[in-house]
């Protein structure tokens, strides 16, 4: 019963400033959402759901929500099993395995506008080495952010930078599981893969469960990397949802619709959130 | 829930009554008051975290209201996007602190940001009451006069004399009130390797966009027979980037105009300006297709490296080929940028410009300090024309005409290494027309041009039609589409 006051204090105390930190912004932004505020002291007024359906009959929107959606999966699949493979790696027995593992984390610890701009500079079609090496093969591209190439570059950049979150993950879910399943499996007679299958995978499920969500979610809200390399070019081959609104509202100087923009964006992700935690309840 | 002669349990909606066997047990009475003790301490511990917080805010408010309080300093908030390169930033750090010095009592307190954040910084700035009290920049005096931000500085032209200023580079509205202290301007102009056109016996200076075009195409060159080209007969930034827009703008504005003179009307799909996108388009054929993503540094670097004859800048090439590729020194030519018709050339030539300089927010609450500020600066003239030449020397070019005379301000190195070049540059700035001017008329100045140069528009427009199957009809039209909302939002039509 103590404990149960505790509880309670605390939930008390935590939510005297998640209210104003977190609810207040949300209906802030809700109501600018409906307004034709444009900004730099423009006057606004109400407008309802004009900003909304604005937006939805806007084809640049469905473009960059299809390419967002795309691009968040592929790269997180991709992130998913590269992470998860070097993650396996990683957890047997080698010399050196310490120095491994502090190195493969690397990428992930770079601040992401410095790995753009590494990457921007590797990719050149100049000065690149990626270019330079691949040459040596009689392979010529003349420009890894032009249409064709720019969401594969994009892709490679976003699975460099953060496959490292997924390994630590997964290599964290490795520790939980007991070796006395492998080796009861392999007194079994099961193969690795069948190893893999049914002992591994069922014992990371919760880790990749929680890995697997905060990546998406993360994938699909990501500005500062594709604005960084692409700023969503050329043209719009590159543009997600988030750099959408921000060109609504810092380019287009219309606070209003960007921030309708934003909040169709939040209401994306709980939606997906809901239905995946749905679809892992069953 | 008591209720008449029994209970109501309010979770199972089960009604007893007094007496019967499904009367609540003692248990449950000391379960219930068990959880009105609860509820009543947590009631109690909420209130105590309330008073806590209350008193320790109240008594660092008496704490702080006891302090003896020092003197009042009134701050300038001072932003500026132009002074990222070092010497600039350090010369101006070091002025604005002689300012503070000889002034007690005010604080100019500078704050450097990049040139593409400054609109975001300024937007949310404004959005929260909190704007800057001066700014130091280019493309956004339009998109800020547009929107009512800017507070007149006719006062600070007239002290220091109107007449001294090139007319072409001044934004002086309808009413005949100006917004903006030019400072420093950066006229577009074309650079080329003049060892290459002599090798293939092409003349300069390119007098019309035909001949530049014929040269473009002869200087694209397969110099080894592997099938690959390695040698552009131009480097044009093609992006999103505003400077798409700026190498196109002068070539637009000797074949159309963007908007009537009362900037409510659209004007610019005309025949003229269609005959500048298709040959824009055909340029962009002897332009390395990985300019799809190059802007201002990548056009530079494309020249400095050998791998593009010619391409369209301000000053700022020169002095990088001066400081680290001084081998290219004696082997680049710079000249207007060319007519439409051999006869306009040069004199006729207004090339693109933003002229930069200060302009005061008009919900600043120390504009006149920012006022005495710029009088301060400029006032000396041997300190702004040492501004002019710590930086990027000759980059930044006179807006005034007392700087340009002067031959302090020739007394460079650079100046003395290539003089003619330094004077090409100086007719390009001296001919140089404001972009908030168009040529048509240029005596009207149209600030929503600012705010349709701040947006990708016109880059966006360019990048569908030279590289995706669009035809023109359809990329007009969205022009016209893009720029006609433009003029609705500013509420102009």
């Amino acid at each position: 019963m103590k404990e149960r006051g505790l509880n309670n204090v605390l939930l008390a105390s935590s939510l005297l400033f998640l209210i104003p930190l977190l609810i207040v912004p949300i209906f802030y932004s809700l109501s600018v959402s409906l307004q034709s505020k444009a900004a730099l002291g423009r006057e606004s007024g109400w407008v309802g759901p004009e900003n909304y359906i604005s937006i939805l009959g806007n084809q640049e929107f469905w473009t960059s929500l299809v390419f967002g959606a795309v691009w968040s999966s592929v790269t997180v699949a991709i992130q998913f099993i590269v992470g998860t493979g070097i993650a396996l790696a990683l957890n047997q027995q080698f010399k050196g395995r310490a120095f491994a593992r502090a190195f493969l984390f690397l990428p992930y610890v770079i601040p992401t506008t410095v790995a753009a701009g590494l990457w921007k500079w590797l990719l050149h079609e100049n000065y690149g080495l990626l270019n330079y090496y691949v040459q040596m093969f009689g392979i010529k591209v003349s420009s890894w952010w032009n249409i064709e190439y720019a969401p594969l570059s994009l892709t490679l950049v976003a699975v460099w930078e953060f496959f490292p979150f997924v390994t630590l993950c997964v290599l964290a879910g490795l520790q939980s599981i007991p070796q006395e399943l492998y080796e009861a499996a392999k007194v079994d007679g099961a193969s690795a893969v069948r190893r893999f299958i049914h002992v591994t995978l069922p014992g990371l499920r919760s880790v990749l469960f929680v890995a697997l969500l905060l990546r998406i979610i993360w994938m699909f809200n990501k500005f500062d990397l594709p604005w960084v390399l692409t700023k969503g070019g050329p043209i719009i081959a590159t543009q997600n949802l988030p750099i959408f609104a921000y060109r609504l509202t810092f380019q287009n100087f219309n606070m209003g619709m960007g921030t309708a923009a934003s909040n169709i964006i939040m209401l994306i992700l709980i939606v997906m959130t809901l239905v995946y935690f749905r679809v892992y309840r069953v | 829930m008591q209720f008449g002669h029994g209970t109501w349990d309010l979770r199972s909606l089960k009604y007893a009554r007094k007496g019967t066997s499904s009367w609540p047990r003692t248990g449950q009475k000391n379960l219930r008051k068990r959880k009105m003790r609860n509820a009543i301490t947590t009631i109690q511990a909420v209130i105590l975290i309330v008073v806590v917080v209350a008193v320790t805010a109240l008594g660092t408010y008496a704490y702080m209201a006891s302090q003896p309080k020092a003197p009042e300093i009134r701050t300038v908030r001072f932003l500026s996007t132009e002074f990222v390169d070092p010497f600039a930033r350090n010369f101006m750090t070091a002025a604005v602190a002689q300012f503070n010095d000889e002034h007690p009592g005010v604080k100019v307190r500078l704050e450097n940001v990049a040139w593409e954040d400054v609109i975001t910084i300024l937007q949310s700035g404004i959005e929260a009451g909190n704007p800057p009290d001066l700014i130091f920049t280019d493309l956004y005096s339009g998109i800020l006069y547009a929107r009512d931000q800017l507070l007149p500085v006719n006062d600070i032209l007239d002290k220091l004399g109107r007449d001294e200023f090139y007319p072409g580079l001044l934004v002086t509205d309808s009413k005949g009130d100006d917004y903006l202290v030019p400072i420093q301007n950066e006229p577009m102009a074309l650079y080329f390797r003049k060892d290459w056109f002599d090798e293939l016996g092409i003349a300069y200076p390119m007098k019309t966009w035909n001949d530049l075009l014929q040269a473009a195409k002869k200087l694209t060159q397969d110099l080894n027979g592997d099938g690959t080209i390695d040698r552009w007969g131009i480097a044009l930034p093609l992006s999103k980037e505003y400077k798409t827009a700026e190498d196109i703008w002068t070539l637009l504005q000797q074949s159309g105009q963007v908007l009537s003179d009362d900037s409510k009307t659209v004007m610019i799909d005309s025949p003229g300006v269609r005959e500048a996108f298709k040959f824009w388009k055909e340029l962009a054929q002897y332009c390395d297709p990985a300019a799809i993503n190059w802007a201002w540094g990548d056009v530079r670097n494309a020249f400095k490296i050998e791998k593009a004859a010619m391409h369209f800048y301000q000053g700022r090439t020169l002095v990088e080929i001066w400081k680290n590729y001084p081998q290219l020194l004696d082997k680049i030519g710079i000249q207007i940028v060319p007519a439409l018709k051999a006869e306009d050339y040069p004199d006729k030539v207004r090339p693109y410009t933003f002229s930069e300089g200060y302009m005061i927010v008009k919900q600043s609450k120390v504009t006149d300090i920012s006022k005495e500020f710029i009088l301060w600066f400029c006032s000396n003239r041997d300190m702004w024309r040492e501004y002019m030449l710590q930086g990027v020397p000759y980059h930044e070019l006179p807006t005034t005409k007392w700087l340009t005379n002067d031959p302090k301000f020739l007394d460079h190195p650079l100046y003395k290494l290539r003089p003619d070049l330094i004077q090409a540059l100086l007719q390009t700035s001296a001919q140089s027309l404001h972009g908030d001017r168009e040529l048509a008329n240029p005596s009207v100045v149209k600030p929503i041009i600012g705010e349709i140069m701040a947006r990708p528009i016109i880059s966006v427009a360019l990048q569908n039609y030279i590289f995706t199957d669009a035809t023109l009809d359809s990329v007009m039209s969205s022009l016209v589409s893009d720029i006609d909302k433009v003029l609705v939002e500013a509420k102009l039509k």
